[in-house]
């Protein structure tokens, strides 16, 4: 039985009528080459070929440093659009230091909804998946663990929209951009 | 009295190492006690899970049995169908229906798991079923995660001195040589000697020590000197605001620094030399700058040593396997697409791993500050381009 299950394993790439997710067409290798660089590594899809797996590698290696300038980025973006916003509420109320404050304390909050609290609802509804399952598989996505026991759009019985992806695809992104400000505030007041 | 002075000096330097040595060790042993904690208590949940034959594992029982038996004798026939209905079948497979939880819960294999987790390796050949165990892994990870960046920025900062030191004494020697070969051929030895063995003094105090001023600091680092003029001038300038933001950080441990220059405190200087140490963290890092090819090669060294001996014990890895598995667990990626057959061995590999993951977390920061100045050229020529035919206009 063991035999046969490994076999269904290594065979799964060669049969079609899988999701799009878990074939090498362009959505499922721009999901694969993004969990690459993110440094999640589902691992529902991989590389087999040694040509595929060494272009994997240098792909690997110029991917990572631009994806953790890219997170930087957003995060300074995203500090500054906070920050931008405390100054326009400490002139109209006249507040001074509370402004900034509340302004953290305000963003932190809305961020952690966005990204950690409300993202599961639209997996139970999309994967089926119940409501801890959808927030334990974004944790997991987030902390760039990526373990692979939960991967969106692997379901070969449901369909999904076409925005599904790409909305995910943004979550990913903006949501790691965030955790790596959290860490970096959090180390900053250990200080 | 400088008999009894000696004793005295031995006694003073064996303190001086125990206290440089212990922030190190009191990281790397507590990133220690918390992977033992974790794989006690994983083991503990994972392990006793009970494991009852629910439905849909009959089901899938019962498909495989009628499948087989009803395959005629005829094999080309046969391939088409069987594959056809395995593969329909083997869709509604659970890992967890064919694994026996206290086998792969045990101790080793918990410790594995809690490795894969706070290293964000996650590969995914194991992971929590249960409620209790998926809610643990959460807890654990948000804790342990923070800890080992610190253990790893921790480390990096002695292997940048190390890494610095060399390629500065392998500077020092290709100048030397250069030297030689210059001063041969036009006669001013002094004078090239005593140049270069300067320029390289500075070079090695910036890499190294605490800069005395940015503009010198700056001007004797390789990188800079590659950028334009133009660049240099908006360089310094936003490093010196930087610098006095700053400023009013460092004047919380330059009170520190007041009150060990005080004779009576001598007792209490060690410990404020251990509490400047640890706001020293990762300043190593920053300051690194060695060229960033140099750092590849390190990598693909370093791996290929991993991927030679690997083979040894997993009798299904041949090297070119073993490098791109190497590879993909030290950027912790982690797919998990090839099993171990040992992964006990592989934990004893386990400094190699931490080592390992401080070289490549070295060379993607290298990699991002000239991806950034890569930018910063490109941006600032596309820029000129713009102003120069505006110039036209005023004629």
């Amino acid at each position: 039985l063991q035999d046969i299950i490994q076999a269904y394993k290594s065979g799964i790439t060669l049969q079609g009528n899988s999701t799009s997710l878990g074939r090498w067409d362009f959505s499922g290798s721009f999901f694969f080459s993004i969990s690459t660089i993110t440094t999640i590594g589902y691992g529902n899809l991989s590389p087999s070929t040694a040509a595929g797996r060494i272009f994997c590698i240098f792909f690997a290696l110029f991917g990572i440093p631009l994806n953790l300038v890219l997170l930087n980025s957003i995060g300074q973006l995203m500090l500054s659009g906070v920050q931008h916003c405390a100054h326009h509420l400490e002139e109209k109320f006249h507040w001074q230091k509370k402004a900034t404050l509340l302004m953290r304390i305000c963003a932190l909050l809305t961020c952690l909804l966005l990204f950690l609290l409300l993202p599961p609802v639209l997996f139970s509804a999309k994967e089926g998946w119940s409501y801890e399952e959808g927030f334990y598989y974004s944790f997991i996505t987030l902390a760039t663990i990526g373990f692979g026991d939960y991967v969106i759009g692997m379901n070969p019985d449901r369909t999904y929209p076409g925005w599904y992806k790409n909305v995910v695809s943004l979550w990913i992104l903006f949501g790691m951009a965030w955790l790596a400000l959290v860490i970096k505030f959090c180390i900053n007041l250990l200080e | 009295m400088a008999l009894t002075s000696q004793p005295l000096q031995g006694k003073k330097r064996c303190k001086k190492i125990f206290w440089a040595v212990f922030p190190h060790a009191c990281f790397i042993l507590s990133l220690v006690i918390y992977a033992f904690l974790g794989a006690l208590m994983f083991s503990h949940i994972e392990g006793n899970r009970k494991v009852n034959s629910s439905e849909a594992y009959r089901n899938f029982l019962q498909g495989l049995w009628s499948i087989s038996k009803n395959l005629s004798d005829n094999m080309t026939e046969n391939e088409e169908v069987f594959k056809e209905k395995i593969y329909n079948l083997l869709g509604t497979f659970e890992q967890e229906w064919f694994v026996d939880p206290k086998k792969i819960w045990n101790f080793f294999g918990s410790l594995f798991f809690c490795c894969t987790v706070f290293t964000t390796v996650g590969y995914g050949n194991t992971y929590p079923i249960t409620r209790a165990g998926k809610y643990l892994c959460m807890l654990y990870a948000l804790f342990g995660i923070p800890l080992m960046f610190l253990v790893l920025t921790d480390m990096g900062d002695i292997l940048a001195t190390v890494l610095s030191k060399c390629y500065n004494e392998y500077r020092k020697v290709q100048s030397k040589i250069l030297d030689s070969k210059l001063c041969s051929v036009f006669m001013c030895k002094k004078e090239s000697e005593t140049k270069s063995r300067r320029s390289l003094l500075m070079k090695s105090k910036a890499v190294i020590n605490e800069p005395l001023s940015i503009v010198e600091v700056l001007k004797s680092q390789s990188a800079f000197k590659r950028k334009p003029i133009q660049y240099r001038n908006a360089e310094i300038f936003e490093m010196l605001i930087a610098r006095e933001k700053e400023n009013t950080k460092l004047s919380r441990t330059k009170s520190i620094e007041r009150w060990s220059s005080c004779p009576e405190l001598e007792r209490g200087k060690t410990m404020t030399s251990v509490i400047e140490n640890f706001d020293k963290i990762g300043k190593e890092l920053e300051k690194l700058d060695v060229p960033i090819l140099l750092m590849i090669l390190v990598i693909f060294v370093y791996i290929s040593c991993a991927a030679a001996i690997l083979p040894k014990w997993e009798t299904n890895l041949d090297f070119q396997e073993a490098f791109y598995f190497c590879f993909i667990t030290l950027t912790t990626i982690g797919f998990g697409d090839t099993q171990l057959q040992h992964p006990r061995f592989f934990l004893f590999l386990s400094l190699y791993i931490i080592i390992g993951m401080e070289i490549v977390f070295i060379a993607f920061k290298l990699g991002q500050d000239r991806l950034i100045a890569f930018y910063k050229k490109v941006i600032s020529f596309c820029g000129d381009k713009k102003i120069a035919p505006k110039k036209i206009y005023p004629k």
